[in-house]
């Protein structure tokens, strides 16, 4: 196995167990403890990424956390900071504003059957000399080899990497194996993995991933992300380390980020309870957990309900509305006899 | 007497040029003189053939070349391109429908402002989320003046979004959030799609989010709701509320449904079917 990218994704898929409440200040503390143990990718952001900032899927709270990322950027020449940009809800203004505030690397990213979504937004920022991957998120929904096609479309677009994100948690290491297997016989460009914990998986998907061929994996301190949380920054640099793969990064450093998290959101760590589970089972996104127990209170619903109708549904990230409809729906069929 | 035919010229053979060519053929008092594209076989050319209309390969340059020229042109290519068309027909004196998110035209949605755009040369249908939004931003608008901030959330079917849509993404947010804003003087406006994949397709659906502490009154917001959803429903005959609004914590929330009349693509398309219906109520008074 060769020394795989670790891309730091605290700063952003955190922000979906906080509801997009990270501040100015804690972004610059976690930049300069990331740094000091040799994080070099590092993701900032609403949980959406660019855009994502709304009533719908919920606000960002510090807006002049940009600021303080531009100055870490201007701080420390080698860190790569990055953005998830979601054709849907990010501009090509936005990705202006991204630049100017010292963001170097775009994840161009949409549903795993949409790769043409991200046409002009792969071709926009690549003109504009930035580093942009592509990735396809709920990589579940569909068989490997159609996850492949779209993967392909992205390469021809000018992605320099491609990731599979595992939205929901849904996959085992097994179907990591596969997907990854056949990108490799399809795509040109090196490739990473996107885990979640919704069923206990993170840390086995991520290292079949590994060994299957992907040389990046997503990490969040912590495990601190959306749903079940993420896979384990820490604890996947000291299974690699013991298995004699050197990371690079100091990972007594790296314990001290997951604390650092610990200790400023004790009450929105990662935990994989039975909604997790059950989001895992029927593939459904894990960032909308927070907003299934809000729906199931509004409405007096059950939350199991609402996750399996969206899971019959097929409803994809991004259709929060939906969770709301749903309960709706829900509430009115139960008051009829 | 009867008024003469109104001659009207579609560019584009895509899903939009598609049903709007049915929707036209089907309405009163128009006659499609052209269907225009860019590849000989297209599926969209061999459609309006079929259908017994004259067809180019030529894009517009192919429209202009007839003797008798068209009173209207439909543009139904991308915002790209729409500055080049605009061009030549205002050469030729040619009133322009823009199907497109180009913002050069005055943005119309038929039932908030139709009268205040029959002068304009250039008469721009915003977008489907625009059109399905714009009448309940309206409403709630008036019912609360003092509205700063809208949110509209659309989710539209896979199989209803051609390359065109999938390539104008971004011009797609900005032109609606720009119609919205302007049209019913909001000063911050977020617009936001989804496309998704789920079988069998679902019908547009199209939310709109607000401060819960900007509505005065959720009662008499809900009652101008609904009035303004019939009034839409008159030429947009699929467009019903599916989720009344609602309260939930600091926002508040209704969502939209419009199913499409089914003339080129399945009931699913209503994003087609709701700017379509537009553009056709538009081109009627013209």
């Amino acid at each position: 196995m060769t020394i795989p990218l670790i891309y730091d994704v605290t700063l952003r898929d955190g922000s979906h167990a906080n509801q997009h409440s990270f501040t100015a200040k804690f972004c610059a503390d976690y930049i300069d403890t990331a740094y000091a143990a040799g994080i070099r990718y590092l993701e900032v952001g609403h949980g959406n990424g660019l855009g994502g900032s709304s009533l719908h899927i919920g606000r960002l709270k510090d807006p002049d956390l940009w600021a303080t990322v531009a100055e870490k950027t201007s701080i420390y020449k080698d860190l790569r900071l990055g953005v998830h940009v979601i054709p849907g809800l990010a501009t090509f203004e936005d990705i202006d504003l991204a630049i100017s505030n010292g963001v170097s690397v775009f994840r161009m990213a949409c549903h795993c059957t949409e790769a043409d979504t991200t046409e002009t937004y792969i071709e926009y920022a690549t003109r504009r000399d930035q580093e942009v991957w592509g990735l396809l998120m709920m990589a579940h929904m569909v068989k490997p080899d159609h996850l492949a096609r779209e993967a392909k479309k992205m390469e021809s677009y000018g992605a320099s990497r491609f990731v599979f994100l595992d939205s929901a948690g849904a996959l085992t290491p097994s179907m990591v194996r596969c997907i990854t297997e056949e990108l490799r016989t399809v795509l040109e460009v090196p490739l990473g993995f996107h885990a979640h914990n919704n069923l206990h998986s993170a840390i086995a998907n991520s290292l079949a991933a590994l060994a299957a061929g992907c040389n990046s994996v997503d990490a969040c301190a912590g495990g601190y992300g959306a749903g079940a949380g993420n896979l384990s920054l820490e604890a996947l640099v000291a299974l690699l380390e013991k298995d004699g793969i050197s990371t690079g990064l100091d990972i007594r450093k790296i314990t001290g980020l997951a604390a650092l998290v610990e200790h400023h959101f004790p009450s929105s760590l990662p935990k994989v309870d039975s909604l997790s589970a059950a989001t895992g089972f029927h593939g459904v996104f894990s960032g909308f957990k927070p907003k299934i127990l809000d729906a199931a209170a509004a409405f007096q619903v059950d939350a199991m309900d609402i996750i399996e109708a969206l899971g019959k549904a097929q409803v994809i990230a991004g259709q929060e509305d939906q969770i709301i409809a749903t309960a709706a729906q829900l509430a009115k069929e139960a008051k009829q006899p | 007497m009867n008024e003469p035919m109104k001659r009207v010229a579609i560019l584009g053979s895509g899903n939009i040029g598609c049903d709007l060519l049915v929707k036209c053929q089907e309405a009163e008092g128009i006659e499609v003189v052209s269907v225009a594209g860019r590849h000989a076989h297209s599926k969209g050319l061999e459609f309006a053939a079929r259908r017994g209309v004259p067809t180019t390969d030529r894009s517009i340059e192919g429209v202009l070349e007839d003797a008798e020229k068209p009173d209207i042109l439909i543009d139904c290519t991308s915002a790209a391109h729409h500055p080049h068309n605009y061009d030549l027909c205002r050469q030729h004196g040619i009133l322009i429908v823009d199907m497109t998110p180009a913002k050069l035209g005055v943005a119309c949605c038929p039932v908030v402002n139709l009268d205040l755009c029959l002068e304009a040369d250039n008469i721009n249908m915003i977008s489907c989320g625009g059109q399905a939004s714009i009448p309940i931003c309206f409403a709630i608008k008036q019912a609360n003046p003092h509205i700063q901030y809208i949110e509209v959330v659309s989710t539209i079917s896979s199989a209803s979004a051609g390359p065109g849509t999938r390539k104008n993404i971004s011009e797609y947010i900005t032109a609606t959030q720009k119609a919205i804003s302007n049209m019913l003087d909001i000063n911050e406006v977020k617009v936001i799609i989804n496309i998704t994949p789920a079988m069998p397709p679902i019908h547009m659906k199209t939310s709109i989010l607000v401060n819960a502490e900007d509505v005065a009154c959720e009662v008499d917001a809900r009652i101008r709701i609904e009035a303004v959803a019939a009034t839409t429903r008159a030429y947009v005959p699929g467009y019903h509320t599916s989720v009344e609004l609602k309260q939930l914590g600091s926002k508040m929330m209704c969502q939209v449904q419009v199913s499409g009349s089914g003339h080129y693509l399945p009931a699913y398309a209503g994003n087609l079917d709701i700017i379509n219906c537009a553009a056709l109520e538009v081109i009627q008074r013209l």
